[in-house]
């Protein structure tokens, strides 16, 4: 039994829902989302909405600070759609009936110039992104959009070069789905949890990067992930956890190590605390690598220096992270009259998908939009850039796949019923074979191999040693169980996430290895300067079952 | 050592909801995400709970911690007694994982779909315009419900504080008056002013939504627009 529609949407947030809403129009639709609709990245953004142009600026001023941040080995040609049609998105998210946080007078309340912008562009709103989700939730249940909620999918194949079938497994209902698209986008977000340490939701696990290059499709500066400096070292449950950078924590923060030192002066003697998050989140983790953090794993975070008349502001725009500090560490520390602890923890993926300027990947009919996607932030993505990126390639993906779809097709009855039956036979496969591990105890192990060999900072030593890791863990994998049970069952969620995960770490340790320099949010200690030898990206591609990386030509 | 005291349930294979008990070597000061994550990678991984943000946006995580509704990423284990129960006032899909998607998604289907830039209207002073804008910051956890003795499992009327604070989503929209009286109306036979004033609804809110506060304010608003008794303690407010 499987399902037949014309496009299939991977990925419950913001680029998903728009480019459903926008398929519906035309084609039937279905959209699965390993959590809640609305949901996925979107919705934990914290407000903040980059808005090319609105300061008055050329839309070339956008670009450049987008490709400086990114340290010009973006996609040039989707930076330009990026600024072109950023520039109204505001408009367009108005006329879908977002309720924006203005005053009387239509003024935004809170606008302010963001780390890495040039101009005053970004909106930020108080309630963050939940309106945003509100919009298209009340949209998506009214639409003729199917929603498969807590469903995720785990195995994708393509015949001749372009997508035929997928095999999903829904938690609510137990069940195993078989799906047979015509077009199939991607926007399921970033592949964080690879790491043992991330603010991401639990489901980024990468799946859909896996799967893509099982079509044939190829990634992109898999090595670029964002790290922020400040997140909860403890206590167990909340490791990971986001505080964010230094800046949001009020104009005169410090940062200590278990000797008292205040380190950043060593590493960055101007800007020292309110340097860039990736060179503050560098130091941080370097100081507890070598021993000078404290007895919990962080460093000291010294909030008492700050002017006590901002704290009202800060506790209303940072309400979360308020409260939370309040929790962990006591009312004292969140009101600036305490330092605390923290440690760094991942926390974007600028790599992902390669696709052109109709979203398209190398597979044909295989589409993708948002963070999954590489090339638009390049090294480094700038803050409030992310919602702008999935508004508009979300809106791009769908009508790129209206084009395509009226001639495309479903893959035959006889492929189709072939390779379900091999689905079936595989998840079986895990709840039958005992003796080996499970796949949540190697998903484990693969996050701390990746947080150490693949994390905040890299040589070559333990790149290759984290290579290692992974391909005795892949043996491994091989007689890897899964506890039987039909629903809600995140034992085989995890043991179907697995294969993809080893095949995602494995893409940012090759990248990661193959760029022997230091840029963006890559930091090599055995290469620590930029090399102008390696102004390209790194794309990965899957050939007979083997990864390849190939150093490539950026795009202009 | 935490005694951690679990309702355990698969719907279809046990004839009713059972105790299970769980020695785990951790100290209270860690958050429950924690807890039912060293109880399912270490003790038992067929136990099913529900996680996806971790960082309190979702709202996917609710559930019940020694009879008080918490999030699990958000909450602390503060004694060496936990109990540990599906969040009360829905259906248990399997062990600590309740429906509160349909729920909210029935919620949602009844709003109409508004299109169009925003004006703000004048049908609500300054405060409960501010007051309703902040509203929309509810995660859709469905804690408020869960406490509050309008919404039962079931139910096909929909009731509750995450359905007037949606609601009142749709008041700050209204363009005419005769919208903003039809979203009034619909308060009133969703049975708002069935509020007994318990609270509850505020107390418990993970995200300061403040429920309780939206209530009283629609209620004043149908008392002044619609001409309907409300009763004096939800005027009080």
């Amino acid at each position: 039994m499987y399902e037949k529609v014309d496009v299939l949407v991977i990925g419950g947030g913001i680029a998903g829902a728009i480019a459903a809403l926008e398929v519906s129009k035309s084609y039937s639709v279905m959209m699965i989302s390993k959590d809640r609709v609305m949901g996925g990245a979107s919705i934990q953004a914290s407000g903040g909405m980059a808005i090319p142009g609105i300061a008055g600026e050329d839309l070339s001023v956008f670009v450049e600070d987008t490709l400086k941040g990114g340290e010009y080995i973006n996609d040039r040609s989707l930076v330009k759609i990026f600024a072109e049609e950023g520039a109204s998105y505001i408009t367009y998210l108005e006329e879908l009936g977002m309720v924006f946080d203005q005053d009387k007078e239509g003024k935004y309340r809170i606008y302010k110039r963001t780390e890495g912008h040039s101009a005053m562009r970004n909106y930020n709103d108080r309630r963050g992104c939940h309106e945003v989700g509100r919009v298209f939730k009340e949209k998506l249940v009214k639409s003729n959009v199917k929603l498969m909620e807590h469903t995720m999918v785990y195995d994708m194949k393509s015949v001749d070069g372009r997508i035929a079938a997928c095999s999903a497994y829904s938690l609510k209902d137990g069940k195993i789905i078989h799906i047979a698209p015509k077009a199939v986008i991607m926007a399921s977000g970033g592949y964080g949890r690879i790491y043992s340490v991330s603010d991401m939701s639990t489901g980024l696990t990468g799946e859909c990067h896996g799967m893509a290059l099982d079509c044939g499709a190829e990634l992109m500066d898999m090595e670029m992930v964002q790290f922020i400096p400040l997140a909860f070292p403890f206590p167990e449950g909340m490791r990971g956890a986001f505080i964010g950078m230094c800046s949001i924590h009020g104009p005169d923060v410090r940062l200590y190590n278990s000797l008292g030192e205040r380190f950043m002066e060593r590493y960055q003697p101007d800007r020292k605390e309110y340097a860039t998050r990736d060179q503050v989140a560098r130091a941080i983790f370097t100081e507890i690598r070598d021993g000078r953090g404290t007895e919990r794993g962080g460093v000291i975070v010294d909030t008492t220096n700050n002017d006590k008349s901002l704290l009202p502001r800060y506790k209303a725009s940072t309400a979360a992270v308020y409260s939370a500090l309040a929790r962990v560490f006591g009312e004292k520390a969140a009101n600036w009259e305490e330092p605390f602890e923290a440690a760094p923890s991942q926390h974007f993926c600028m790599g992902g998908i390669k696709i052109d300027g109709d979203c398209r990947t190398a597979c044909k009919n295989l589409f993708a939009a948002g963070e999954i996607t590489g090339g638009i932030h390049g090294a480094n993505r700038l803050g409030g850039n992310a919602l702008t990126e999935v508004t508009v390639f979300g809106k791009l993906a769908g009508k790129s796949v209206c084009k395509e779809v009226a001639e495309a097709d479903w893959a035959k009855e006889s492929d189709l019923e072939q390779y379900f039956a091999e689905q079936d036979a595989m998840v079986k496969d895990l709840f039958v074979k005992k003796g080996g591990v499970s796949g949540t105890q190697i998903k484990k192990a693969l996050g701390e191999i990746m947080w150490e060999c693949g994390g905040i900072v890299r040589n070559q030593e333990m790149i290759e040693k984290g290579l290692a890791q992974l391909a005795e863990l892949k043996k491994e994998a091989e007689t890897m169980h899964a506890e039987e049970g039909d629903i809600w069952n995140y034992s085989l969620v995890e043991a179907l996430e697995v294969k993809h995960m080893l095949k995602v770490s494995e893409a940012v340790l090759l990248s990661a290895s193959m760029r022997k320099e230091s840029r963006g949010s890559h930091y090599r200690e055995d290469y620590p300067a930029k090399d102008e030898a390696y102004m390209s990206n790194m794309v990965i591609v899957q050939k007979e079952g083997k990864l390849v990386c190939e150093k490539r030509p950026i795009i202009l | 050592m935490l005694n951690v005291d679990v309702q355990r349930y698969s719907p279809g294979k046990n004839a009713a909801p059972y105790r299970q008990i769980f020695q785990v070597p951790l100290e209270t000061g860690i958050s429950v995400l924690g807890l039912l994550d060293y109880i399912r990678k270490n003790l038992d991984e067929t136990f099913a709970y529900k996680i996806y943000c971790t960082n309190q946006h979702c709202g996917e995580c609710g559930l019940m911690l020694n009879g008080k509704p918490v999030l699990a990423c958000r909450d602390m284990i503060t004694t060496e007694n936990v109990v540990l129960d599906p969040l009360k006032g829905f259906k248990v899909i399997k062990d600590l994982v309740v429906d509160v998607d349909s729920v909210i998604r029935k919620q949602w289907s009844e709003f109409p779909v508004l299109e169009g830039k925003m004006v703000y209207n004048d049908f609500l002073t300054e405060d409960q315009h501010s007051l309703f804008f902040m509203a929309g910051a509810c995660i859709g956890c469905a804690i408020c419900q869960s406490v509050c003795c309008l919404h039962k499992e079931d139910d096909v009327l929909l009731k509750g504080p995450a359905y007037y604070a949606a609601l009142a989503q749709y008041m700050l929209r209204a363009k005419t008056k005769e919208d903003f009286l039809a979203y009034l109306n619909t308060a009133v036979e969703h049975g708002i002013l069935q509020c007994i004033s318990c609270k509850q609804c505020s107390k418990n809110c993970p995200k300061d939504v403040e429920p309780y506060k939206v209530i009283t304010a629609i209620a004043k608003l149908i008392h002044n627009n619609l001409g309907i008794n409300v009763s004096k303690k939800l005027l009080a407010e």
